[in-house]
């Protein structure tokens, strides 16, 4: 049981981390145009805030420090709900920067922070799974690993297609971007739950 | 393997996975568009190929690790060999009756298989470290940093400067150097021979895998490879003082000109024509226009005819590549104050009135929806003078499911308050004619226009006068 509540919060956090990643091209667009720069860019802040995630979570693997993760994901929606209201305010701030500047800029506001919550979901979840499910599973890292990097990253190909042809065009950029934070909040709660009861 | 060989592998692994999401789907973009959806679409293959590749590492991870990195290595690299050798041959053959098929292939092979290959080696990289530490975090940390150096070179450099051929041609060298060090101290002598002929294949495509063809009668100009794709100057001789030079971007044309005795200008097509008529609505007053989108820079070479119009003209294109092209080959003239920007963001930050704003933007096939949006139109709103209109090209379908974008756009001009007519081109079916949306805040008395529209029909020059204007 434990182990599916794990797979449950990887999938929630695996799809909304790519849908936000793939709906970020429309919230840059009306301030930084729809280019190679902006998908570069879009790449770009998304790894730079996933190797810090992933440098992160490595520390908070080897200290145990499992109650992170929780606190990551519930901020994380609450960034991308802050985003849906104030996003066109703080990027007018773009206009008076060169193209490329600006596309990074604009990816720096709206990826860095809720991917670098959402990036340390992976690697905690599978360090702790190592930690306390291994012996009673008989599974390695590097099978643990697999599982949920592949299940986080298969949920995201699937979110993804939901939220930008259904979603989207149904209920708007803003409500999909809306949804993808509950996603979190409530990946984040059952984390919480999850860290409290094997704590 | 050291520790710091397997993390030097995360690096490379993650970089080149990076430089297969951007690079393939530019190579395809002259056959499926640009539109998000179809990067959408090209990246959700990654991510699946992501997806799948970790579920596989994780499988194959519990069996012997070097064998496995090298045959996913192996597999990844005659998978981009095979998408490489369809893209070299697709450039001048067609390999299937229907070009979309091709596109997939390519997608499948040069973008798919190697990313599934790629990222399997990430479990096994970490079940071989993992003697060490608990080090999943650290392996997806330098797989993720590879990923975002490659990204910035790819997207900053290797693209806009070496092109799309040369970019996929580093990959496979790099690929091939990894395939290599994987044997390195290998006593397998097969494996270690296979090796070394992956790295001598890669040297060979670099050597000779470009290769351009011409024709007897099209002479190529140049074509480069760069921000917008693939951009393509050609010239076809009609006869002794006559030819024809067509720009195209993603093999969609986007200027067409004849050229007289080496230096007269004509546009094939009639829209820029109609265009310059439509500009004299200013006569010959000091007026000022802005031309959003250059192309060849037919539009802004008209209104610059000081003997019968007299503008001022800022044009804003975002490809430095473009102006070179339309410097070299179309006769764009330096009295054009070319603006290096998006079109979007140029109108968001732009404080300058226009007498005359043309809207002359295509991403390949596509008008980008980001620059005819309700809240761009009030930009260009903000942007007019009281007299001034604005004139947007815009594809000639009208009717039916085609005619649903026209139809879209016409409505959002009106909801923005302009007043708005159109004026279809006059070459015959919608498909080979504009449409040319007049979009103005106080009814234009298309009297005033000093320059008739003229234009072709069985062999005869015609006259078109608007009589009143039509706006609803």
């Amino acid at each position: 049981m434990t182990k599916i509540i794990a797979y449950i919060i990887v999938v929630l956090e695996g799809g909304a981390l790519l849908s936000y990643e793939i709906m970020a091209s429309k919230m840059y667009t009306p301030h930084v145009g729809a280019t190679l720069y902006v998908w570069t860019s879009i790449l770009t802040l998304t790894l730079i805030a996933l190797a810090l995630s992933y440098r992160l979570s490595q520390k908070w693997v080897e200290q145990q420090k499992w109650y992170i993760l929780p606190y990551a994901l519930i901020i994380s929606g609450l960034y991308i709900l802050l985003m849906v209201f104030f996003r066109n305010e703080i990027l007018t701030v773009t206009y008076s920067m060169e193209l490329v500047s600006a596309a990074l800029f604009t990816g720096l506001i709206l990826l860095l922070i809720p991917i670098m919550g959402m990036g340390i979901t992976s690697p905690i979840l599978s360090g702790w799974l190592t930690e306390n499910q291994s012996k009673e599973s008989n599974n390695s890292a590097g099978n643990f690993a697999g599982i949920i990097y592949g299940l986080g990253t298969l949920a995201g190909v699937g979110m993804t297609l939901i939220s930008l042809f259904v979603a989207m065009p149904q209920i708007g950029v803003n409500n999909t971007l809306m949804i993808l934070a509950s996603l979190l909040i409530i990946s984040g709660g059952l984390s919480f739950n999850l860290m409290k009861k094997n704590s | 393997m050291t520790r710091r060989q397997i993390l030097m592998f995360a690096f490379l692994e993650g970089g080149l996975v990076m430089l297969l999401e951007l690079v393939i789907p530019h190579v395809l973009s002259p056959v499926l568009g640009n539109s998000m959806e179809t990067w959408a679409k090209l990246i959700l293959l990654s991510v699946g190929g992501l997806a799948i590749g970790y579920f596989l590492g994780g499988i194959l991870a519990k069996k012997q690790v070097l064998p496995n990195l090298f045959n996913l290595l192996l597999i990844s690299f005659v998978s981009s060999l095979l998408a490489f050798s369809i893209i070299t041959y697709s450039n001048q053959n067609q390999l299937f009756s229907n070009e979309v098929i091709s596109a997939y292939l390519i997608a499948f092979t040069g973008l798919f298989f190697p990313t599934v290959c790629l990222a399997s080696t990430t479990p096994l990289l970490i079940q071989e470290i993992s003697d060490q530490s608990n080090s999943a975090g650290l392996v997806f940390s330098n797989s993720t940093w590879g990923g975002i150096v490659f990204t910035l070179l790819t997207g900053f450099m290797f693209i806009p400067n070496l092109g799309l051929v040369k970019s996929l041609q580093l990959f496979l060298i790099l690929l091939s150097v990894m395939i290599v060090l994987v044997t390195w101290k290998s006593d397998q002598k097969v494996r270690k021979n296979l090796s070394y002929i992956a790295l001598l294949i890669s040297f060979l495509v670099l050597i000779f895998g470009n290769t351009t063809q011409e024709t007897r009668d099209v002479q190529l100009l140049q074509m480069k490879e760069g921000l917008n794709g693939q951009l393509l100057a050609v010239e076809r001789k009609v006869n002794d003082t006559i030819s024809e030079r067509t720009l195209f971007i993603n093999r969609m044309g986007q200027t067409w000109i004849r050229v007289i005795n080496g230096s007269t200008v004509a546009s094939v097509w009639s829209y820029p024509g109609i265009i310059k008529s439509l500009a004299s609505y200013h006569g010959k007053n000091p007026s000022s226009a802005l031309v959003l989108g250059l192309g060849g820079g037919i539009v802004p070479l008209f209104l610059a005819d000081k003997s019968q119009l007299n503008y001022t003209i800022d044009a804003v294109e975002l490809d430095k590549d473009i102006v070179k092209f339309a410097q070299d080959y179309f006769f764009l003239s330096d009295a054009v104050n070319v603006i290096e920007d998006d079109a979007r963001r140029y109108l968001n930050a732009n404080e300058q009135k226009y007498d005359l704003i043309v809207m002359d933007i295509f991403n390949g096939e596509i008008a980008p929806s980001h620059v005819l949006s309700l809240e761009a139109l009030e930009h260009v709103k903000r942007a007019l003078n009281p007299n001034g209109f604005v004139v947007i090209n815009f594809n000639g379908h009208i009717t039916g499911e085609a005619g649903i974008s026209a139809r879209s756009l016409w409505k959002t001009l009106l909801s923005s308050g302009f007043q708005v007519s159109l004026l279809p081109t006059f070459e015959k079916g919608e498909r080979n004619k504009n449409n040319l949306f007049i979009a103005s805040l106080k009814p234009i008395d298309f009297s005033k226009f000093t320059i008739p529209i003229t234009y072709f029909e069985e062999n005869k020059m015609k006259e078109y006068r608007p009589e009143k204007n039509e706006s609803q």
